[in-house]
């Protein structure tokens, strides 16, 4: 068994502050118009059990999935709760590996792919995004499509697992763009 | 991840700790061998040389390379940064004929097997940071090969490409990095028919002005910045006439994004402020 210590953010607002700065601009912030009365999101956040790591995670998830309503992540809130009462080991590594499952589930076949390569890496292993998307190449996850380069095809992956924190930046190159990235001890497991 | 990775068959992790509980399925295409620190594993040694290893189509080592790696039917090996490289893992490469991508670097590996020219499927050589200072001349025989990354500019050194290039030139490279243009390189020829490349770093110039090859760059690079895709060109050189003679060229190269001249330079090219602002 593998042991992670992290400090928890005991008080609730405290997580929920940091979901909200954790999600890209270029969210939709009418979704949350409403917030934070909205039980929902309340509620999405309290399952993150104050882990800074899976409220990043989750802010990550809810940004990719633009589309979603509010129902939608009603009945996502009610799966999780229900998976993770009826999930024996009541502890946060129990929980954390039950919502990334349900998130990583979640993901288009390609990213889980891509991200299941990851696993290949030794842990807080500094991983260059060019080395990663020749690799992905040459595995052959990347999908020709017509008019786009294999490469730039390769790249909207890399950057899609970034904005799911799948992958969390580690150095910036000099146009600005993400260099060296690493993965998420967490999320590593 | 690491759980899920195995529970679907998708990648065997060998870490240090968890060699014993490696009990490989047939299924698994890819193998990760994981040494941390500086411990060499004779556990891992074992459990490898038991092992049936002819179905890793992916191999992945980090840390020492204590082991032979002659897979056969391997496609993507990365030994980037590994330890202990030796002669036999450049015998063990040559039978590898199925290679799409091979990284070596920053190991010690000082030459590339020269039945290179038969592995039809490579598509990315990684040899940076490594003692290969030349290719095989059977590289070019390469058809699909899109990136050959070599030279290491901390410690100043560029890779050389077989003269053979100016017959062969390479068509399908769209990354060339970090190589020397000498007196009579190919290269200086060559790079005039590299239509896609995209990025190209010349990491040393030990070219007389006037002479032919100087002359050929520069033509060379006034097709290359002209007409073809070219967004990234690095130069390093001791002497300001190539840098300089950049002024000559017939059109401001409208794709590029990002230039890096590094030498004696007189002042900037004069196209300078016509490239795009993107």
């Amino acid at each position: 068994m593998v042991m992670f210590i992290m400090l928890p953010l005991k008080q609730t607002p405290g997580s929920h502050m940091l979901f909200e700065q954790s999600l890209p601009r270029f969210v939709d912030k009418e979704l949350f118009s409403e917030w934070p009365g909205t039980d929902v999101w309340c509620g999405l956040v309290d399952i993150c059990h104050g882990v800074p790591a899976l409220v990043r995670t989750l802010a990550g998830f809810v940004a990719s999935n633009p589309k979603k309503t509010i129902e939608d992540w009603a009945k996502t809130l009610s799966c999780l709760t229900r998976e993770i009462i009826s999930s024996a080991p009541f502890d946060d590594y129990g929980r954390a590996t039950k919502l990334l499952n349900y998130f990583h589930s979640d993901m288009p076949a390609y990213l889980k792919t891509c991200s299941l390569y990851l696993s290949m890496f030794p842990k807080d292993c500094r991983i260059s995004r060019s080395r990663l998307i020749r690799r992905w190449i040459a595995e052959g996850f990347v999908d020709e499509k017509q008019g786009v380069r294999i490469e730039d095809e390769a790249e909207a992956y890399f950057s899609q697992l970034l904005e799911r924190r799948i992958i969390v930046p580690a150095e910036h190159s000099s146009g600005g763009g993400v260099k060296v990235c690493r993965v998420e001890s967490m999320v590593m497991e | 991840m690491i759980s899920k990775s195995s529970e679907e068959n998708f990648a065997l992790a060998l870490r240090d700790d968890d060699w014993l509980m490696a009990a490989p399925s047939s299924k698994v295409r890819r193998l990760s061998i994981i040494h941390s620190s500086h411990s060499k594993s004779k556990h891992g040694k074992k459990a490898l040389e038991k092992m049936n290893t002819s179905h890793f189509r992916s191999l992945s080592v980090f840390g020492s390379l204590d082991i032979r790696i002659a897979f056969r039917i391997l496609q993507v090996p990365d030994l980037e940064g590994c330890r202990d490289f030796k002669r036999h893992h450049v015998k063990d490469i040559s039978q590898m004929l199925l290679l799409k991508y091979l990284s070596l670097r920053g190991t010690d590996a000082e030459q590339l097997p020269s039945s290179i020219g038969k592995m039809q499927y490579l598509e990315a050589l990684d040899v940076r940071e490594t003692n290969v200072t030349e290719l095989p001349g059977t590289v070019v025989l390469l058809d699909r090969i899109l990136h050959i990354l070599g030279g290491d500019k901390r410690r100043r050194r560029a890779l050389k490409l077989p003269d053979g290039i100016k017959q062969n030139p390479m068509r399908s490279l769209r990354v060339l990095s970090g190589i020397v243009i000498a007196e009579g390189s190919g290269a200086a020829w060559a790079l005039a028919e590299m239509r896609l490349l995209r990025k190209l770093a010349i990491y040393r110039l030990d070219v007389n002005k006037d002479s032919a090859t100087f002359k050929a760059l520069l033509s060379s690079m006034d097709c290359l910045l002209d007409r073809s895709s070219l967004s990234s060109f690095t130069m390093v050189c001791e002497c300001s006439d190539f840098l300089n003679s950049l002024d000559s060229l017939s059109a401001p190269p409208v794709l590029l994004k990002c230039l890096n001249l590094q030498g004696v330079l007189l002042g900037l090219p004069m196209w300078i402020h016509r490239l795009s602002p993107s």
